[in-house]
Parts: structure tokens; sequence; C-alpha cells
């Protein structure tokens, strides 16, 4: 297992370099960095000499790839590449262009009020998707299918933003039973998050819902389950203990995939609720045009993505008997 | 059905179905896959149900069971009693516990019939614990003891061991021993050994009939093997579109078939004795289970048929004592009218096997074809597939060669390397004296014409998205042919015995036998010499592939082709091959003509090969049981690769792989046993 | 925003496109057989007909000229050097049929089919009094779904919206068909080095998760149609790639591929005429439900700022509108569920059409 998941680590090297090179390539080659601080410090009115100071202020001032005046290793250390790029290899995110704060200390802080929206989103809904879809699943071919279909599909028809406005909406507004938006520490973060937890898990219900019905119906139509009927399982067996192991594989190897996204927080959910999380920070970024946050992000996002890729492996490797490591 | 004598209901019986019709609703009405079908089963008693694919056989099974398709299928009348009780007027909840209790089921796939994520030992129990109230310890140690008893190799293991750590033969043996958990009375074998080797398909039949014997209980045995029903069955049931057609014991069915259908079904089978000679092929195909014709269903394609038959249904008659057989030639109302058979025109037979030139068409020296294993990072090769590990092979112009063996041996593989489709890791083939392994992409292209390969699978062979004439003038279109008015497709398609008229329409449109006509057009149409024919008749059902051995032997004779067959079928050996090859986990065990290796065979794994097979002519022939199954071609055992299955194994043979041993001018053998 | 000629010109060639495929694909006796079985699904023909409903406004929207600019007087103006001078905005057919819709605005919010203002401001009465009250609209009942803050039509704008959303189905789509195809069904063909590096690429690219890569993209080259619809494409393309190539490894196995190499037929013939017709269905299947995911996916990037420019009519920026309006007392509900019923009106029809196209293609297909 061990030597496995060893090997899986350095699969990832080459597509985290890969990454590197895209995000290198996307902010410093095609967006040279004086172009970044003329945007940052305005168009106009800005002198030469004050670009100048921006980026020495904040490391730029050296070119991308090889230094010519530095000495021996700083010829290539002493680089854009190599402060900039090649640092978030080791996850070093250095500091914001705009105020100049620790990226890596923000993203340490702003993860918590992530998780605590994604963590209890996810568990709800693998819960209530699943048992939605084993009650459709055992009443197949009947007017309750047919009906819970049609209504999934209207449901993943509509935008996830109307999910959020009209929730917010109906539910602060109109019903006041909730605050429309804000974070609290402890328990008192409660109040503010039930919400956007309930409309996270509503809006995925329709799309996850028939999803995990089709991975049902398919392990249904398949030999052993008639064999099981054939020993005189009844259909409730049949279904629990038979079809729900077979069916638990793609599904739960499919939610470990999101695992370790959950830190990187819901974007929609977070700038809705006005909640300080990763999501909101990329948002902020965004409309600042902060680009070293939205650059330690991308990268933190793929490093969470290859994780999750390899956590995906490993899952599958205990879930199905058929999948052994060699 | 009075006029006859109502069947008489033996208080015996264990199993009896009563004018049974199972339909199913389908977009174009009804499928009537079983309509009216009557047959009872006694204890000890093993009863065949055969007939081709879409008869309704496994329908029937499935209706007995209670597992018929929901919601499309339904059963439409009749009645199903198991040991006197109506089965068709219980509830579902009524049923159930006869399931796997009274009467069990056993299946054609057992590398899907198991579930993937419980242990063999857990799905035994699963059935221990629903019908015997069995749990814990007990039921652990009646599972154990079960598994020993369907002569699993290590039973305390086998409980622990998931599915697919299992092999076919193995997972096989454990849905028995979940079918046998609870001692039923009534054993269903829905085609059980068809996706088994020939071998281990021996070792499970024998165990199904030594439990029959030991314990009393009912097999239906529900199969397309005719050889296997003769081997294995007490009383036959033949099927022909949702009718039982015929009814009798064994012996009788093949002393002296009644049902025109019957009689057409057994002389369809390629044998030795029918060597040099036209089979008895049966016109068309099974009509759709939606579109019956009128009358007598098989009318259409019988060669008996007479005013009557396309009219009026046929009633059920005693043709003699205990044979019952539904056709008009039998009905003393209608006999009269019946023709006398038609006189059988006696091919002359050969005069002799057609011995071909000296020169041989191709000649294949040491080939391998090694797949390497890669794992890691850095794709190292951890070990090879060795799926033909230096291989002999001489084919003799206008001569017929054989390649035959179990799945995993090599054979289809040794087709594709001589072809060039799998490049050989090495060893040298030529054809004509031109070596082709050295030859690469344009230099290769005038040989790809002369060498053609017609495949096993009708639907996977034919691109679905090109219509018959594109699929056909492939070849010609690949050969800078554009002008396919040059050969006519019309004519091409006519050779094969299709319409002109086919070129225009798709795959799907046709029959399985008749899409094997299409693959052997294409072929033909770059007018190759040598032509490979990979199973090609062997998901054929029975009286089709009659017609396409015809059709091959007939080809073979008017434009002077050289055939390699590959195949699994020894009685299409005998029957179409000159030359014959016995492969074995990537080698040649035995090689020599026909006439010698059937008649003779030497190798122990020829001896076994020939004598599992089950054949329609032959009886009381000495059975030579193989343990275990065939080993993996990447770890095959040290020395012999037969040894460990080897009923005359020799210390020598666990050391090295032993030489080729000439025994005449035309066979070679590699065994120490014949080794001086 | 692209010179009218030559959007003219593109969408002159995109329905030519079409409609050539769609010949091509009306002799081929399996498409001609899917298609018989669609026609006999209500639910399809249905939802086909509100998707062409959406269209021909879509394309009446995107053929545009500009008109010769006006005095005051009516005259057309001309530049001292006596050419015409043109209006600086191109007017597209859909404007020049909706006229009445377009030019008719208010002053600010007023509610569906309402006669007066939403908010109240100084009026001088009939009775010559002044004071605060709702004043009458300059086209009393005439707004269907009300008008929005600064007093355009809400209707108007909604339709104004159908065109963004299929330019970015439509045009993302026509990045991601060829690379995915030819990556795809390379990588699945050839095998070794060649499916290892096309596999690295979309591994890695897809390891970026899409938001980020899109918002990254964005803020770089700036907001806009054609900057939006070339990274969707980009985030895209890999999922069809990695679809296409386990097909094209299944389909390379089958015997009739080997047929055509025993034939002597080229790799690019097998490619061509064997692997692309039998993926073709996976590929028109997949663009219609990855439509119905752009369409929504252009609503929450406009929202969040990552979308089209602002001057650019979208579902996506009435619903951020929304969010403000909504804090008003009485709420100003109508652009929402405008953008709301447009964007279900297009999405909900897609989806239940992919539906039904599978099912005609490729019941397989049931999981994605």
């Amino acid at each position: 297992m061990t030597s496995y998941i060893v090997r899986r680590l350095l699969y990832a090297v080459p597509i985290l370099i890969g990454v590197n090179a895209i995000t290198f390539a996307l902010f410093f080659v095609v967006n040279p960095p004086e172009r970044m601080a003329r945007r940052i410090l305005g168009e106009k009115n800005v002198t030469p000499a004050q670009v100048q100071a921006w980026l020495a202020d904040r490391g730029y001032d050296v070119p991308l790839f090889v230094n010519p005046n530095a000495k021996g290793a700083g010829r290539l250390v002493e680089t854009v590449f190599f402060r900039k790029s090649l640092t978030l290899l080791w996850l070093d995110f250095g500091t914001s262009d705009r105020n100049n704060v620790s990226i890596g200390g923000q993203i340490r802080e702003r993860m918590w009020p992530s998780l605590t929206i994604t963590v209890p989103m996810m568990i709800l809904s693998l819960l209530l998707y699943m048992s939605g879809a084993l009650l459709v699943a055992w009443a197949r071919g009947t007017y309750l299918d047919t009906g819970a279909v049609i209504v999934c599909v209207v449901a993943m028809s509509v935008s996830a933003l109307f999910y959020i406005v009209g929730g917010q909406w109906i539910v602060s507004r109109v019903l006041h039973l909730a605050p429309i938006s804000g974070y609290d520490t402890g328990l008192h973060a409660l109040k503010f998050l039930w919400l956007p937890v309930l409309i996270g898990i509503v809006r995925g219900a329709g799309g996850d819902i028939r999803f995990y019905r089709t991975v049902f119906l398919e392990e249904m139509g398949k030999d052993y389950v008639r064999t099981a009927r054939a020993k005189g399982a009844s259909e409730a067996r049949v279904l629990f203990r038979h079809v729900l192991r077979n069916a638990l594989i793609p599904v739960l190897t499919g939610v470990v995939t999101e695992i370790p996204f959950l830190f990187m927080g819901s974007l929609l959910l977070e700038t809705f609720f006005a909640i300080p999380g990763l999501g909101s920070f990329l948002i902020d970024a965004i409309q600042a045009q902060d680009f070293a946050i939205v650059r330690a992000e991308v990268y933190l996002g793929s490093v969470l993505y290859v994780l999750g890729l390899i956590l995906t492996d490993v899952s599958y490797t205990i879930a199905d008997p058929r999948v052994r490591l060699s | 059905m009075t006029a006859a004598g109502a069947r008489v209901a033996t208080a015996s019986a264990v199993l009896e179905v009563e004018n049974l019709k199972t339909w199913f609703r389908v977009r174009s009405g009804l499928s009537k896959a079983v309509d009216g079908v009557s047959f009872a089963v006694h204890p000890g008693e093993s009863y065949a149900l055969v007939g081709e694919s879409g008869c309704g056989k496994s329908v029937t099974a499935l209706s007995i069971m209670g597992l018929v398709p929901q919601p499309a299928g339904f059963v439409a009348g009749g009645s199903i009693a198991l040991e006197g009780r109506g089965l068709l007027t219980l509830s579902e909840a009524e049923r159930r516990p006869l399931r796997g209790a009274r009467m069990a089921m056993i299946f054609q796939e057992p590398m899907t019939s198991l579930n993937p994520v419980l242990t063999a030992g857990a799905q035994l129990v699963e059935s221990l614990a629903l019908h015997r109230g069995l749990t814990g310890a007990a039921a652990t140690a009646e599972a154990v003891a079960l598994f020993g008893r369907v002569r699993l190799p290590d039973p305390a293991r086998a409980f622990d061991a998931w599915p697919h750590e299992l092999s076919g033969g193995q997972r096989q043996r454990v849905m028995i021993a979940i079918a046998l958990a609870c001692r039923p009375a009534l054993l269903i074998a829905d085609e059980p050994t068809t996706a088994l080797d020939v071998t281990v398909q021996d070792q499970i039949l024998e165990l199904i009939d030594d439990l029959r014997r030991d314990t009393g209980m009912a097999v239906l045995l529900i199969t397309h093997n005719l050889g296997l029903v003769r081997q294995t069955a007490t009383r036959v049931g033949v099927m022909y579109a949702g009718k039982l057609v015929e009814e009798a014991a064994t012996a009788s069915i093949f002393r002296d078939p009644r049902h025109p259908y019957t009689v057409k079904l057994l002389e369809s089978v390629p044998t030795a004795h029918r060597r040099h000679r036209a089979l008895a092929a049966i016109p068309g195909f099974v009509p759709d289970a939606s579109a019956y014709p009128d009358g007598c269903r098989f009318a259409p394609r019988c060669h008996r048929a007479f005013s009557v038959c396309p009219l009026v249904v046929p009633r059920n008659l005693a043709a003699a004592p205990k044979h019952r057989v539904e056709c008009h030639l039998y009905d003393p109302e209608f006999q009269a009218r019946a023709l006398p058979p038609p006189v059988e025109i006696a091919e002359a037979p050969a005069a002799a096997a057609p011995q071909g030139t000296a020169e041989s068409l191709l000649l294949a020296r040491g080939v391998e074809v090694h797949f390497p294993v890669t794992a890691g990072v850095l794709r190292r090769v951890v070990a090879r597939v060795k799926a033909v590990d230096g291989v002999d092979l001489v084919v003799p112009r206008g001569v017929s060669v054989a390649l035959v063996g179990e799945s995993g041996c090599g054979k289809t593989t040794l087709g594709k390397a001589l072809l060039q489709l799998i490049r050989p890791t090495a060893g040298s083939v030529a054809f004509q004296g031109t070596e082709l392994t050295a030859l690469r992409g344009r230099d290769l292209k005038p040989f790809r014409r002369r060498m053609q390969i017609v495949f096993q699978d009708p639907y996977g062979s034919l691109n679905p998205r090109l219509t018959v004439g594109e699929i056909v003038t492939e070849g010609l279109r690949a050969h800078g042919r554009e002008d396919s008015s040059a050969v006519d497709v019309g004519e091409l398609l006519k050779t094969v015995g299709l319409d002109a008229s086919a070129a225009s329409r798709y795959p799907h449109e046709f029959s399985g036998g008749q899409r094997q006509r299409i693959g052997i057009a294409r072929a033909l149409a770059v007018r190759p010499d040598f032509l490979v024919c990979d199973e090609a008749t062997s998901a054929l059902d029975v009286s089709v592939q009659a017609q396409i051995l015809n059709l091959l032997r007939d080809l073979g004779k008017r434009l002077g082709l050289t055939y390699l067959f590959i195949t699994h079928d020894l009685g299409l050996v005998e029957y179409l091959a000159d030359l014959v090859s016995v492969m074995y986990l990537g080698r040649v065990v035995e090689s020599g003509t026909v006439e010698e290796v059937f008649g003779a065979p030497k190798h122990p794994y020829t001896q076994a090969l020939l004598a599992a097979v089950p054949r329609v002519d032959a009886t009381g022939r000495k059975r030579i049981l193989l343990g275990g199954d065939v080993p993996s071609p990447v770890h095959p055992p040290a020395g012999c690769h037969f040894h460990p299955r080897c009923p005359e194994v020799m210390p020598q043979c666990r050391e090295s792989y032993p030489p080729e041993t000439p025994l005449s001018t035309s066979r070679c053998v590699r065994c120490f046993l014949y080794h001086s | 925003m692209i010179a009218p000629v030559w959007q003219n010109l593109a969408v002159l060639a995109a329905v030519a496109g079409a409609s050539w495929l769609l010949r091509i694909a009306s002799t081929r006796e399996d498409w001609r057989s899917a298609w018989r079985q669609l026609t006999s699904n209500r639910i399809a023909m249905a939802s086909l007909a509100v998707i062409a409903l959406y269209v021909t406004v879509g394309l009446l929207d995107c053929v545009a000229w500009r008109d010769r600019a006006l005095d005051a007087g009516g005259k057309p103006l001309s530049d001292p050097a006596g050419r015409p001078i043109l209006e600086t905005r191109p007017l597209s057919v859909l404007d020049r049929l909706c006229t009445p819709l377009r030019t008719r605005t208010e002053k600010t919010y007023s509610a569906p089919l309402s006669a007066v203002q939403f908010t109240r401001e100084a009026v001088v009465r009939a009775d010559g009094s002044r004071g605060r009250d709702y004043p009458r609209l300059a086209w009393p009942r005439r707004h269907l779904l009300g008008t929005d803050r600064v007093g355009n039509d809400v209707f108007f704008m909604a339709l104004k919206g159908t065109r963004t959303a299929l330019l970015i189905g439509g045009l993302a789509t026509l990045i991601v068909l060829p690379l995915a195809i030819v990556f795809g069904l390379s990588a699945g063909y050839y095998g070794k080095r060649i499916d290892d590096a096309i596999q690295y690429t979309y591994t890695t690219l897809s390891s970026i998760p899409d938001v980020l890569l899109i918002a990254a993209f964005i803020l770089i080259f700036g907001r806009g149609l054609p900057q939006l619809c070339i990274i969707l494409g980009i985030t895209s393309w890999t999922g069809l790639c990695r679809l296409l190539r386990g097909e094209a490894l299944k389909l390379r196995e089958l015997d009739y591929v080997t047929a055509a190499r025993a034939l002597g037929s080229s790799d690019l013939t097998i490619l061509a005429r064997h692997l692309l017709p039998n993926v073709m269905h996976i590929v028109l299947i997949s663009f219609v439900l990855r439509f119905s995911d752009l369409v929504l996916t252009e609503a929450i990037l406009s929202y969040l700022g990552i979308g089209v420019d602002p001057a650019t009519g979208s579902w996506g920026h009435m619903i951020n509108a929304a969010r403000q309006e909504l804090t008003r007392d009485p709420a100003v509900w109508w652009n929402l569920a405008a953008a709301f019923t447009f964007m279900l009106g297009l999405v909900l029809p897609v989806n239940l059409f992919g539906d039904a196209l599978r099912d005609a293609l490729d019941p397989r297909l049931k999981t994605r």
C-alpha cells in the first residue's frame, strides 16, 4: 500500500510541473509584471519610477528566466520564474500584490469557514441523495419513479444562482428565519450556516439523485442480481445487501475526489452569504486584480485536484476487491 | 392433446409444466418466446431442453423459477407444478421460499453471476441462512463442506476468496454449491458450461451428474449443444419457435429422430464420417418470436413440408411409445397426403484427401508473440505474456490446416501474427518464399491482398455505419482500385449466397449467418490465396453453421483457396481440415494429418481434449478427466506446460520442455513419452 | 465587438455548415432511423421546437448592420468629404423587429403590465397640485415583464440574453470538437507515446479547476464574449477527449478495424471511415448535454464578474442586478423572474432533448 501511494505521488510530480508551467506562462509571459503593475497602480498618471519601485518592492524586478547580472546559481535563482513560480511547488505562496500580506497565512485562516460549509454539505447531501435514489430505484417503473426523474431534470435545469438568490430572499427576507448574510465563530456560526448548507444540498439534488438512480438501475440489471433472486432473496435484501454495496463503489469514489475541494469552499455560497472563506477570497482577489492570490489559488486547486485523484485510486483499492495493488 | 391421450400426470414428477405460455411486450407487439410448452421431469432424471438460440428454452427455465424479466415479460397461460404444488397461483412472497430451497438454478456466465464485492463463502452462507437458518460457525462449516463436495481444490481458501480470484470453472462450482445448499428437488442448469473450456466443461458436467445420482434430484439441462445432450441427458425435449416439437428418451432421439427439424439438426453437425459431403443445412433461420408463421412454425424451412403444414397447427402425437412429436407426418389424419422423403443425392466422396502440392504457401518457423507486462513509473517490463512461444507451422497450398486448442492457448494470436496483424516478436513467417516479418507498410501491402481473415463475431466484424456494398469493396479501395465496377459487387454477393440488392443495405438488417457471408465476401473481394477462419462459425446456431461450412467448402474447391481454421470445435476439424496442430499454452504439442491425430492421439493433452468433447455420434467413450484449469500464459508451469494436469506425468516433465519428436513424415509430438 | 460584416459572414457560414452536416446525416440510414425514433417522442419534438425558437431569436440578433446617422431634421448625415456617416452601434434584425420594445423606454423600474412607475416622484397632478406620487408611464401596460432600473423593457433585455447564451454554447463547442476528436481518437488508436503525450496534456489541463483557470484567463485577457468562448472551450475539451479516447481504445480492437488493416487500409482511412462515424453519436450527445452546462456556467461567471462584459446583454447580468433589487421594499422581482423563465425555457428543453437523443442513439451511455 505505501509503495503504491508513493508511486501515485510520483505520478503527480510531472502534472504539477505542467500546471506550474501553464500558470507561469499565463501570469508572467502573456502578462508581464510591468503591465500588471500598471493595472494595479492605475493605467494613467503613473511614472515609470513608481512602476519600478512597485516591482522592486514585490520582487518582480528581475528577468523572467535567466539573470545575467547574478553570479553562479543566482543566475537562475534571481529570476521571476524561480522566485514566484517554482516556489509554488513547495507551497510557498508569497505575498499578495495589493497589500503585501502573506497568502499562505490567509489561506490557513480562511479555509476553516470554507470547511464549515462544505463538510456538512457533503455528508448530508450524500446521505440524502443516496436515500432518495434508493427510494426511486425501488419504485422503478412506477409513477413515483417517472415523476421523480422529471422533477430531477427540471431541478438540474435551474441555474444555481436562482437557488441561492431565491432561497436567501424567501428564507431570510420574507420569512426572517435566518440572517441575510455574515459569519461568526464557534457555535454562533450555526445560525449563519444552515441556510447556505441547505441551499447547497437542494441545488445539487436533481443531477445527483438522477445519476445515483442510474447507477442503481445499472447494477440491478446485472447477472449477480438474478443469482441473488434465484437464491430466494427478497427484494429488500437484493437492494440493500447486493446492489447497494456495488453501487457504493462508484458513488463513494466520486465523493472522495471532491474531498480536497472542500478546502476551496463554494464560490457562490461564500460570496452571497459573505462568508470569509477561500471562495470569497478568490472573488475578492479577482475584483481587486490581485494576480498573486489568483495564481496561488490556481496552483492550490491543482494540488488538491491531484490529491483527489490519488485518494480516489486508493479508495478504489479499498472499496473494490477486484482492484488489487500489484 | 386429448386425441393423443392426455399426458398422465404422474404423482412422482418433480416438475410438471403444462401448456406454458410466456410472452413479452415488445415494440412490434407481443413476442411469444414460450408458446404452449408441456413436459415433466422426474426425480433422478436429467431432462435436456435443446434448441437453437431464440427458441424459448431459457425463458422456459426463467418462468419456472419466476425470474422472467419484469415488466416486459409475463406468463400468459398454462401451469407449472413443483412437487405437485402449483407455482403460478402463488404470490411472490409464497414463492420466494421455494427458490433456492426446492428449486435452484445455475447460469451460463460464471464470470458475472457472482456478486463481485462479496466473498464466495458469504454468498453461499446467505443461501444457508435464508433457507436453513444456519449462521455463524455452523454455516461456515457447512459451506466449507459444500465447497468440498463440489470439488473446489481448497475449500477453506475458497470460502474467503473473492469471485475475481477464482477461475471460470471454480466460479461455476461455487454457483453449483449455492444451488445445492438446500438440497433442492430440481436443479435448472442453463447452458452451465457454454462459457467454459472443453476440458473444464467435462469436469462440471461430471460433477452435476454425480450429484444428481447421489442426491436423486432432478436436473433440467438447457443447452444448444447436441453432443452434450447425448452425453449427459436421460430424456430430451427439442424446442423450436416457442414450442416443444419432439420429446423422447435420449437414445431414442439420437437413434431415430422423428421431427424433420430434429433430423436435420442432427445431420447438420459436422463430424468425421460426413467428411467430403455437404452438411444437411436447414435453409433460412429461426423466425422472430413476434411474427411466427401460421400452421407449423417449421414449415417454411422444412424439407418434408406438404400441403397441410403451412395451414394447420400440428398436434402433439405419440410417434412411438414414450416418443412424442408435433408433426403432421405422424398424424393419421394427414399422413396420407405427405410426400415421400426426397431422395438424398449422395454426393460422391472425393476419391482421396486433396493432397495439395508439396509447395508450401505459408511457412512459419519459431514464431513468438510476447506481450510485455509493464509496471511502475518507468514502465519496466516485469513479465511477458508468452501468447505464442515458438511455433512452427507449414501450410501447403490447397490444403486445409486446423489450429485447435482451448481459450488462451494462443491460437488466435498466432493466426493474427501469421497475417502480420500482430507483429511477431521473434521467428519468421514466409509467404511463398517472401519473408513477411521484415516488410513494412507499402512493401507489405501486396501481401495483405493475398491473405485474408474471417472473424468469429458476426456483430463486431462489420462496421455498422457502412453499407454492405461499402464494406465489401473496402479492400478494393485500399488497393487503389476505386472502380469497384471492375469487380461486380452483386456478383460477389451472389457467390456467398446473398442477393445482389444487399449492397445498399446496412449490416443490422441481416441475421448472424448472413453477416458471416458478408464478412466472407469482404475477404474474397481482393481474391486472396490464403484465408484464415478464426472461429468463423462458432457464434452461429448449428443449422446456420452448416450453411456457412458448406459455403466455405464449396468456395475452397471453386476458387482454390487454402484455409487455416482456428477453432475449438473438433467436429469441424474432422469434417473439413486435412492437417491439424494442437496448441497448449502458446506451443504446438502435437501435429499431423487429421486421420493420424484424431485416430490415434499421442499427446496426453490431445487424448484428454478428444475425450472431453461431447459428440453426437459417439457414446460410451472412455472419459479422461483432467484436473484443474488452463494455467495463465504469464507464468506457465516450468518444464512441460501440461505437466500439472497430465495423467502420465514423469519426473523429467517438470524439468524441461520436451523436444519435438517426429513420428512420421507428417506427424510430430512434443512429449517425453515418445522421446527415446 | 466583431465588425458587423464579419459577424454576418460567420453566421452565414455557421448556418451553411450546419445544414451541410444535416444533409449528410439525412443520407445515412443510421441517423435517419435515430431521427424516426426521435420524431415519435413527443417530449423530444416539443423540446426541439422550443430550441428552434431560441435559435431563431439568437440568429436574428446576430445579423446586424449600421444605419446612416440622421441629423436633428431627419436627414442623413455625411462627413465633409461626402461619405455617409454611420451610427456607432449596429442594430441587429432582432433590434429592428422589436423596435417598439427597444425604443419605448421608461425612466426607471415599473412592474409587469403596470400603468404607473414603481417609484414615487414629485409630480404635478391633474388638478394642478404638487406632491409625490407614482407617475404614469410613457407606455402604460405595454411592458410585459416590466422595466429595469434604467427603464429598458425587461422582456426585450431577456430576448437579447438569448444570443449570448447561444453564442457561448455554440462557439465553445466549435473549439471543443476538433480538439477532442483529433486528440481523443489518435490517443486511443495509436496508443503508446502519442497516447502518453495526449493523456499528460489533458490530465494537466483538467487538474486546474475550471473556475480558477477561467478566472485567471479573464483577469489577464479581460472580459468579453470571445475570450470567454475560448477559455470555456479550453476547459471543456478534456472531458470529451477522455471519453473518445476510451471509445477509440475499444473500437480499435473490434474485428472490422482488424479486417480493414488486413485489407491494407491506411491508418487515416481507418480513423475516418471506421472510428469517426462510430463515435459521432457520442460527440453529438455530449455536445447537447454540454450545451446546457455552458449556458448555466455563463450566467454564474457573469454573476461572479468573470463572464461577458457588462455591455453585452446576459441573463447572468440580469440575475446580478436582481440581487440588489430584491433588497428593495417591495421587492423588484421581475428581472429575476424573466431571467429564470428564459433560462429554464432553454436549458430544460435542451436537457430533455439530450436525454431523448441519448436514448435514440446510444442507450448504453446512461451515465455521464
